[in-house]
């Protein structure tokens, strides 16, 4: 049953990467639970997180918010270290209008963010060396604006998955 | 030059501080030091401070806890900005 499972699941879900697959959306949102449920709900369909995953990442947004001052394209990354993963997973949505989160640095103020990326990974090497690569995707002005201006979906997740699964050039 | 104890905070204790992380490890490269680095929870601050060794702690959420070790504001590591103003800051303390 479990095999069924997997094969199906492969091949529904999107881009997939050696340990992270990426999916990608164009949310159309009125307030971040709005769009955290939206796209929990992605990964819940495709059984990749459990129900309750999409309630904690709320939860824990309030807690510790996690809208990123990047420039030219202001970012969150709401994520939880609750819940259940079945397969570890980004979710990245290119906003239709911005959506209002706090600011990681500073809790107190609003920051308009034009991009989300929902994490669902685990505390495993591979997975958080990936994670340093979608930050570094974050800071890069002219990739994340060519990632932002994707016209479809497709091209967004070829763009992510492109980035994220770069060997290590740098060190 | 002893060996520097960094702490790298955020909510999680994983996730937002790996990027910390990943910079820090940059620098300390970069300087020739010899250093320990920790990831940890926000939550777990209170014992970290405790342990009052620690030369650096990299803040990927800000706490209101007095800590004994500077700090430096570690979301410039995610979001890119102010970020080369960080690195100077961190080296700064790290040469002490």
């Amino acid at each position: 049953m479990e095999l069924n499972d997997n094969t199906e699941r492969n091949e529904s879900a999107g881009c997939e990467s050696k340990t992270l697959q990426i999916l990608c959306t164009f949310a159309d949102a009125d307030n971040k639970y709005d769009l955290i449920r939206q796209m929990s709900k992605m990964l819940v369909d495709k059984q990749m997180v459990d129900e309750k995953y999409g309630e904690f990442v709320i939860d824990r947004e309030e807690d510790f918010p996690t809208g990123i001052p990047s420039e030219p394209i202001a970012v969150a990354i709401p994520h939880s270290e609750n819940g259940s993963i079945y397969q570890s997973s980004i979710v990245a949505a290119k906003l239709i209008k911005p959506i209002t989160f706090k600011r990681m640095d500073k809790p107190d103020e609003d920051i308009e963010v034009k991009m989300v990326f929902l994490l669902a990974v685990q505390r495993n090497e591979e997975q958080l060396k990936m994670l340093v690569k979608l930050m570094r995707i974050v800071q890069d002005h002219e990739l994340i604006n060519r990632i932002y201006n994707s016209e479809d979906c497709l091209v967004l997740e070829k763009h992510i998955k492109a980035e994220i699964e770069k060997t290590e050039i740098e060190e | 030059m002893a060996k520097k104890r960094i702490v790298v905070v955020c909510g999680a204790g994983f996730a937002t501080s790996t990027a910390g992380e990943d910079e820090v490890k940059k620098i300390i490269k970069e300087m020739k030091l010899e250093a320990e680095i920790m990831k940890k929870r926000v939550a777990e601050l209170k014992t970290v401070t405790s342990m009052g060794n620690v030369d650096l702690f990299v803040l990927m959420t800000p706490t209101t806890m007095k800590l004994d070790a500077p700090s430096v504001n570690g979301v410039a590591f995610i979001s890119g900005v102010g970020k080369k103003e960080v690195i100077e800051q961190i080296k700064k303390i790290l040469a002490e």
